[in-house]
């Protein structure tokens, strides 16, 4: 049994030398120990919820009732885009910071969000808001049927 | 022929299908060990320190017991370092699957290609377990090099 365990040691010592004498000679050699953590990505449940469709119907009927966020990029804002919506362009790359939506927040007061804009990117901007905690925001569910509230030309 | 015999000519296709299996899973492993790596580190077992230890060493045991075990050389201790491993692998596997993550085997390949672990491959491991301590128990070393060193022991 000695003899056994003493052989299977040695295939182990045989199997290290050569893995060793191999990583050395390599050009880019495996460091015996890892410097920093490796990144793991792994799937996870989805937990963020998303924020809900409006119909634009409802908007135009109760217009006091929202604040209209055109999610477009400054010059289109500029070129022109819905009486009295405020300009929050987004990139869907990186979430909205604290300090827009404390901004968006004191805006919009008692009001809910409306997201206009790209219909893709109106939506995408209403979720990362929701999931946020900022409950009452929507964005249309007739995507760029926005441009039918009235229309102005931005200062 | 006794029953010692026909077990002894049973673990010889066993033999060479485990062997071949460790010999695939090594080679695959020196070819990418950055990403072999990579996969011991999903697992989240061991400590940081020991994963480029471990990733540089396995595969050569792996690749010269699988070797061995083909050529009929030092059968009984390469079919026990081969059970050894194959503990270690269901016991991670395991420990893997009751935590729930959702990650690459890293059997036989590393990162894209690699299978996404399940109960299957729990159940695929434990098969080879068993067939590896088939072959340590009943493998006499008629057929292979054992044979030619004098190490052929007739039931």
């Amino acid at each position: 049994m000695k003899s056994f365990l003493f052989r299977s040691l040695g295939i182990v010592g045989f199997s290290f030398v050569v893995a060793f004498a191999v990583n050395a000679t390599r050009t880019t050699p495996l460091a015996w120990a890892a410097d920093s953590d490796y990144e793991i990505y792994d799937d996870c449940d989805e937990t963020t919820e998303t924020a809900e469709p409006i119909a634009i119907a409802e908007v135009l009927e109760h217009p006091d009732y929202y604040l209209l966020v055109d999610a477009r990029e400054p010059d289109a804002f500029a070129a022109g885009s819905a009486a009295g919506a405020v300009n929050l362009p987004y990139d869907p790359l990186f979430s909205v910071g604290q300090e827009e939506i404390d901004e968006l927040r004191s805006q919009a007061g008692d009001r809910g969000l409306v997201i206009i804009g790209d219909p893709e990117t109106a939506k995408l901007l209403a979720d990362d808001l929701f999931s946020q905690g900022m409950t009452f925001v929507n964005y249309l569910e007739e995507g760029d049927e926005w441009t039918k509230l009235v229309v102005k030309e931005t200062e | 022929m006794t029953a010692a015999g026909a077990f002894a000519l049973v673990s010889v296709p066993l033999r060479l299908y485990l062997g071949g299996v460790f010999v695939v899973a090594g080679y695959a492993k020196i070819l990418e060990p950055f990403d072999f790596a990579l996969s011991v580190a999903t697992y989240q077992i061991l400590p940081l320190s020991l994963i480029n230890l471990f990733a540089i060493l396995l595969p050569w045991l792996e690749l010269f017991t699988g070797a061995f075990l083909i050529v009929g050389l030092l059968t009984k201790e390469n079919a026990f370092l081969i059970s050894v491993m194959m503990v270690m692998f269901t016991v991670a596997l395991g420990i893997a699957l009751g935590k729930g993550l959702q990650i690459n085997c890293g059997c036989f390949a590393s990162g894209e290609a690699a299978a996404e672990i399940s109960y299957r491959t729990l159940l695929r491991d434990l098969v080879w377990l068993a067939m590896g301590l088939f072959v340590w128990k009943y493998d006499d070393g008629r057929f292979g090099v054992d044979r030619f060193l004098g190490r052929h022991r007739h039931a």
